[in-house]
């Protein structure tokens, strides 16, 4: 039924455990996926000063590094895959903008115990405030990979 | 991966969709779902004056048939889908409360949300959100058509 998932991934605890999933998922659904990774805004601020470029390029290193990890795991799980890095936008919106040729997003959020207020991941949260697509939320307990 | 489903009801075209939707997906994983309505007391809902309190078990059972009926028009659906199905009337519990108890025997929990515009904080439905915060099953959040129209006529 889902034909096209949207992985978004970041270098959080959890992303093991979505890639995992939507993988799953795209396995038993004869879907192709797409793995996002949004280097984020605040980054770029950083730039003009001295080591700003350097440390931006070591931001898109790791963005690639992410991503190709993430692209053989879907080799492994033949799964037909494809890497998305965008960069100078904002997280939530540039998720929001790729969902639109995708039919299903899958998504973590940390279920921390206790602070029930802060338990959606704030991109994640946004995101499904705006979206219209069907979100699998996966929720990675503390302490959890 | 997802072999039991569980997809809560409340009767509403909400969650029609969420039961639409999760019915292709138990088909297309051959998985089972079951149909959770909950049927909250009455006196945690509304204000029950000591004039109207005889009215009580009245009300209560028109909220019960009122679950009966909903279950029935899922487990419909779930038939013509050819999709094994079984129902859950949850008695005097709130609806996260029965989701959160009922999602022991699940892998996957199907919700739709209204996903009402404007209303930032309270852009899920209350029930999703109680759900996602506590819960430990994946959950594939469907967001309503009615929203979609809304949204796309806006």
């Amino acid at each position: 039924m889902y034909k096209k998932i949207l992985i978004p991934i970041d270098a959080s605890p959890c992303h093991e455990k979505v890639i995992h999933e939507g993988l799953e998922l795209a396995r038993l659904n004869d879907a192709s996926v797409t793995f996002l990774y949004v280097v984020e805004d605040p980054v770029i601020e950083v730039y003009g000063r001295p080591y700003g470029k350097d440390l931006y390029q070591d931001y898109i290193k790791a963005g690639d590094e992410t991503l190709a990890e993430a692209l053989k795991r879907a080799q492994a799980a033949n799964v037909p895959a494809k890497t998305l890095l965008v960069d100078k936008e904002h997280p939530a919106e540039a998720i929001l903008n790729a969902e639109e040729d995708h039919d299903l997003s899958v998504m973590g959020t940390h279920g921390r115990k206790g602070f029930t207020r802060m338990v959606l991941g704030s991109v994640t949260e946004e995101v499904m405030r705006h979206s219209k697509k069907p979100h699998l939320v996966v929720t990675c307990q503390e302490g959890e990979q | 991966m997802y072999k039991r489903i569980l997809i809560p009801t409340d009767g509403s075209k909400c969650s029609e969709l969420a039961i639409v939707e999760g019915l292709n997906l138990a088909k297309a994983l051959s998985a089972n779902v079951t149909f959770l309505y909950a049927v909250e007391d009455p006196i945690r809902t509304v204000y029950m004056a000591p004039q109207v309190a005889s009215y009580h078990p009245e009300i209560y059972e028109a909220a019960k048939q009122a679950g009966h009926e909903s279950l029935e028009a899922a487990l419909k659906l779930a038939t013509e889908a050819a999709v094994e199905a079984r129902t859950v009337l949850a008695e005097r519990k709130s609806p996260d409360e029965a989701i959160l108890e009922e999602e022991k025997n699940a892998d996957l929990v199907v919700i739709g949300t209204h996903g009402r515009r404007g209303f930032n904080r309270f852009m899920f439905g209350s029930v999703a959100e109680a759900v996602i915060r506590r819960t430990s099953t994946p959950c594939l959040i469907v967001r309503s058509e009615k929203n979609k129209e809304a949204q796309d006529n806006a």
